[in-house]
């Protein structure tokens, strides 16, 4: 008889297990709506229309406590990991108190894909009131399906200082708006343009060549004498982390626009041009062979990491090389460390011999990710839900944004600069960790990113490295990129879909096999000729159309 | 007695299947008591979420869902079928598992016999602990040291050249892509995938061993008579469950391991349809290659076990 109850009592709480993995399941699968259901069912007609009908908008912070938004948020501004939930972040939580608004923050559960979490996020019954996202290139389509509102009308009224800022430049303005001309969302920008955009470029060996007697190559005759006389001095090769200098390295000194990965670049026509199928591709090819066969570029590059590049640049094999901002801290620091004695600076793209320089790694210092207003947000709260969202783009919103609150993580020094208080610099889990628990446009967020938050976090050296690639090249930085903001209708993505993958693919395969020499370069125009049997000329075709759009917004 | 039992057998032939079910059910209720749980987690969890393959036919949209998304017929696998690179992926997936099969199925069995060798229970542990080791290693942090060693400064290299070869990345050469794959493969994982051997060894009898030894049997000939056939069921069982899995190989690992150099030998079906991802949340897309991908494997499954029934008269249904 014992024996059977016991096995009862097994098969029951079999059972009781299984049922609560099913609760759990759902309880996961469905996050983020849950809650929204609540504030949903929680501001019904009645609270909510004397709440707005005597809402005037008087400053920060409101007077609207009791209302609530819920906002998702997919990257950039989300948890820092030192937190469980957004109440003890100090960033989040604030940002509630200086708005005067009750936000209840949703993330995607750490660790998990940011683009699962968000179509799980549209996939389920209620939608957040605001989410941030990349939904430059799909807005018209959300608007049309009904997940995301069209805010034209109110833009003015209702975000004044976000509505000032887009128009102080033409791109912003264009780039925030539908094909249609219809203003969505508020995105991401970086003070001074593209300042952080070009976050990489060259950086030599200073030290190396003090000592051999050489001055800063400039053009790339210039680099052929210092890689030659790095290689027989002391055996360096060029080198440096393939995946950084894939999308364009250098080719700006040949007239070209890419190097390894498919790249489409706006020409001086206005055209979308392929870089991969340019002439002046082909020469920028030809060098890179020309240092692979000779020795002086690194055999081992192709399958260089950052890691890797850091070893080799403290085991001094490496003198002439293309990395980030962060990764020359890191390799300074290095040699700090190890007494080395090497001297790592930042060093001014190349040009060509006869001052050729077409383009710079960069941008237009606006992120891909962009805060929207989705249609689960009532009337009554749109208004409150747009003051939130203008509060970032205000004077006072920057600051908080960017620094924290003023008096708590930052003060002005005597020269009227920001500067951080002890509660940030004396932080045990580091700067840069204190940083991004008090701000919100580390990475990206709905804000102005100021330039001086780069500088309060980057070492010395490469902020002086990102100001030499930046600023003497800023005309040629952006103006050449196919921006964030076109947009592609169903049919068109569809189409880029079926044929993209195939070209970039071939691309890329052509592009070592020319560096490495396993191809030879008589074959161009074959290879050429191949592209347009791939259906390249459909491809530039979509994306000139996207882009006349684009610019006739 | 006899005459008895065969009228009860009759008239329960007479019962119609509802009655018949629940008469078992009442004789048997615990034990379908026990299995009910399993049938629920299959149902929710294998078997209901089957549904969403019909995403494949369509251009799924998350916010439209399934109700709403536009129904496009076989547009995706057209897509993928005609694609340029199709047979080269197919080819290389199928190289690639199919050498890991080769290669990397027989060496846990070999490990086990070997460790099933050892008298020194001291000595079986340690080599036992050192072997599963690499197995709790990242991925990542295994590739890393792969790359590091297969550089053209690295120690292969400098083997190579010690043996009068020449210095190179291995890594940059289509010729080595498969072996490097595979032999870090089994490293990682001879170790581990052995245990379940061991444990396969240890039931069987050792009164057999006895007898073959009074019979005059060696060492070898006690393997292959006694402990090779004790393992055969779980060998089987383990390759046929294997081949079923023919077409899956991570994309991680070769992501990780892989350049523009070596796409032509290492550039398999996930990865391509990874890389594609980027551009775009292509979902009804690669739900299209993942049922390509189930499909081909449901085929091999059914054609091993088909096989072994045959030969081995080993099966799993």
């Amino acid at each position: 008889m014992a024996k059977r109850v016991l096995s009862i009592l097994l098969v029951l709480s079999l059972f009781v297990f299984v049922l609560a993995g099913c609760s759990t399941s759902k309880t996961t699968t469905d996050e983020g709506t849950d809650s929204t259901t609540d504030t949903q069912t929680d501001t019904p007609t009645d609270t909510d229309d004397e709440e707005t009908e005597g809402f005037a908008f008087t400053g920060y912070p409101m007077d609207a406590k009791d209302v609530k938004l819920t906002w998702w948020v997919g990257h950039g501004f989300t948890l820092h990991e030192s937190y469980a939930s957004y109440e003890e972040s100090p960033f989040h939580s604030g940002l509630s108190e200086h708005v005067g608004v009750d936000i209840e923050w949703q993330f995607p559960t750490a660790g998990t894909d940011g683009a699962q979490a968000f179509n799980l996020m549209l996939a389920s019954d209620t939608l957040p009131d605001i989410f941030y996202w990349n939904v430059m290139r799909d807005a018209e389509r959300y608007i049309d399906e009904g997940v995301i509102r069209d805010l034209t009308e109110y833009m003015p009224k209702y975000s004044p200082a976000y509505y000032k800022f887009i128009q102080s430049n033409e791109i912003y303005d264009k780039s925030m708006k539908t094909d249609s001309g219809k203003y969505y969302g508020y995105g991401f920008f970086r003070e001074d343009g593209g300042w952080n955009d070009t976050y990489q470029g060259p950086v030599v060996r200073q030290d190396w060549l003090d000592e051999l007697g050489l001055e800063s190559p400039e053009t790339i005759s210039d680099w052929d004498n210092v890689l030659r006389a790095f290689n027989e001095k002391y055996g360096a090769v060029l080198t440096f982390p393939w995946y950084r200098f894939k999308s364009t390295g250098i080719s700006g000194a040949f007239g070209a626009y890419g190097a390894i990965d498919f790249q489409l670049y706006i020409d001086d026509n206005g055209k979308v041009q392929l870089a991969q199928a340019q002439e002046e591709w082909k020469n920028y090819m030809a060098k890179l062979n020309e240092w692979w066969k000779t020795g002086l570029l690194d055999q081992d590059v192709m399958t260089t990491d950052d890691d890797i590049a850091r070893t080799k640049a403290l085991n001094g094999v490496v003198g002439l090389s293309y990395t980030s901002m962060g990764q020359l801290t890191n390799w300074i620091s290095d040699a700090n460390s190890a007494g080395t004695g090497a001297k790592w600076v930042g060093l001014q793209y190349p040009k060509g011999d006869d001052g050729t320089l077409s383009m710079v790694f960069g941008g237009y210092g606006i992120g891909e990710g962009i805060s929207v207003i989705t249609t689960s947000c009532p009337d009554e709260k749109l208004e409150i839900a747009m003051r939130v969202l203008d509060y970032a783009y205000t004077d006072e919103g920057h600051l908080y944004w960017n620094f924290g609150t003023k008096g708590v993580t930052w003060d002005y020094d005597e020269n009227g600069e920001v500067a951080y208080t002890e509660l940030v610099t004396e932080d045990p889990d580091g700067l840069n960790n204190a940083i991004a628990k008090y701000s919100g446009s580390v990475w990206s967020g709905s804000c102005i990113q100021a330039t001086k938050l780069l500088y309060l976090k980057n070492s010395e050296e490469s902020i002086k490295a990102n100001d030499l690639w930046f600023y003497p090249n800023e005309e040629v930085t952006a103006k050449w990129k196919l921006t964030n903001g076109i947009t592609l209708t169903v049919e068109e993505s569809n189409e880029l879909d079926d044929l993209v993958s195939a070209i970039s693919t071939y691309v890329s395969e052509k592009a070592v096999n020319y560096i490495t020499g396993e191809e030879s370069f008589d074959g161009f125009n074959d290879y050429v000729a191949q592209l347009d049997k791939m259906g390249l000329q459909r491809v530039l075709e979509i994306y000139q159309g996207a882009y006349d759009r684009f610019m006739a917004r | 007695m006899i005459k008895e039992s065969s009228i009860t057998t009759k008239r329960i032939n007479h019962y119609s299947l509802t009655q018949t079910l629940s008469r078992d059910f009442k004789i048997n209720k615990y034990k379908y008591l026990i299995i009910l749980p399993i049938i629920v987690y299959l149902i929710l969890f294998a078997y209901k979420p089957m549904y969403g393959i019909i995403i494949a036919f369509m251009d799924y949209r998350p916010h439209l869902g399934i109700a709403n998304s536009k129904w496009v017929g076989l547009r995706h696998f057209k897509t993928f079928f005609n694609d340029v690179y199709f047979w080269r992926l197919l080819r290389n997936t199928v190289s690639i598992s199919g050498l890991n099969i080769l290669f990397g199925f027989p060496a846990p069995i070999i490990l086990a016999l070997l460790l099933n060798e050892i008298q020194s229970s001291w000595f079986k542990r340690t080599v036992q602990t050192i072997t599963y080791m690499p197995y709790f290693i990242s991925l990542v942090v295994v590739c890393s040291l792969v790359k590091i060693y297969c550089q053209s400064n690295g120690i292969f290299s400098q083997i190579a050249v010690a043996l009068g070869g020449n210095a190179q990345n291995f890594l940059m050469n289509t010729k080595y892509f498969y072996p490097i794959y595979v032999i870090s493969d089994i490293w990682k994982n001879v170790g581990w995938n052995s245990i379940i051997y061991l444990a396969a060894l240890s039931s069987i009898d050792q009164e057999q061993y006895e007898a073959a030894k009074i019979d005059g049997a060696g060492r070898f000939r006690q393997m292959f008579h006694i402990t090779l056939p004790g393992l055969l069921p779980t060998i089987m069982v383990l390759f046929i469950l294997r081949m079923g899995g023919l077409l899956n190989v991570g994309y991680e690992k070769i992501l990780l391991l892989y350049s523009e150099v070596t796409y032509e030998v290492a550039d398999v079906i996930s990865t391509y349809v990874y890389r594609k991802g980027i551009l775009n949340a292509a979902f009804s897309y690669s739900t299209a290659v993942g049922l390509f991908n189930s499909v081909v494997n449901v085929f091999f499954l059914v054609l091993t076990n088909t096989i072994s029934k045959k030969t081995t008269e080993m099966h799993l249904f």
